[in-house]
């Protein structure tokens, strides 16, 4: 566990030791592990981003001959201003969806479309089985899957879905289960 | 039979309706979002817990701004 050095690696994916704090945090519980899912698993909605923005242009081909300067300028800032918040809301959906690894306990956040909270929770004692999976040619090539935390009796299990380095975050868990 | 749709004046109304109907909705959302990013940034805080709920701040702006350019501009 104390060899463990702080580090944020794949845009903050993968943070070791991060400065971030949790509410219900413990006084003595420290954060180890930090993590989001793959980066290249974002890239679907920047690339519908850009999608709409073309399809914004070509709307302004023909939307030119029916609606005048006014109108036209609404209707290209509106349009604009939704894409930027599509982006912003996919941004946020990512960046506050993080499973954490502290001295004491993993927990799983989920903000399913921001508007919808889960948190799963399992003491650390509790965790009876890790498993990591990466299907895939993505998956295998860029590093990222699946860790699937099983404990025992009625506790929550936890998923963390295409996260980062997925067998790294399986032997640190079982690094910090074994110093406890 | 659809000469109506050549009316200048028809064709007005409904895309005054339709902008503003939309920018409200899209008000809402935006405040409903910032109201959630403040939840967000309570429950897991970081460095960069500030510049988050400003942008999702300048985001409803925004959505107002737009708001009023409907009632104003067309």
């Amino acid at each position: 566990m104390d060899k463990l050095k702080e580090s944020h690696r794949l845009l903050h994916s993968f943070c070791i030791r991060p400065k971030l704090q949790f509410d219900g945090q413990g006084d003595k519980e420290k954060v180890l592990l930090v993590l989001r899912a793959h980066p290249l698993t974002q890239i679907y909605w920047l690339i519908n981003g850009l999608i709409f923005f073309s399809v914004l242009l070509l709307l302004n081909m023909v939307i030119v001959q029916i609606l005048d300067a006014y109108q036209i300028l609404f209707f290209d800032l509106f349009g604009l201003v939704v894409i930027l918040y599509y982006f912003w809301f996919n941004f946020l959906s990512w960046f506050f969806n993080v499973g954490i690894v502290t001295t004491e306990r993993i927990i799983d956040m989920d903000y399913s479309s921001v508007l919808f909270k889960e948190v799963t929770i399992a003491m650390l004692n509790k965790v009876e089985d890790l498993t990591s999976r990466s299907t895939g040619f993505f998956s295998s090539v860029f590093d990222y899957g699946n860790v699937f935390v099983q404990t025992a009796g009625t506790e929550a299990n936890i998923e963390f879905m295409n996260i980062p380095k997925p067998s790294e975050t399986v032997k640190i868990i079982n690094e910090i289960l074994n110093q406890k | 039979m659809f000469d109506f749709l050549n009316n200048q004046s028809l064709l007005s109304f409904f895309i005054k309706a339709f902008a503003l109907v939309f920018s409200i909705i899209f008000l809402l959302f935006t405040v409903v979002v910032y109201k959630q990013t403040q939840t967000m940034n309570k429950t897991l805080s970081t460095s960069v817990g500030g510049v988050i709920v400003s942008i999702s701040f300048l985001q409803m702006l925004i959505a107002l701004i737009i708001v009023l350019l409907a009632f104003t501009i067309i």
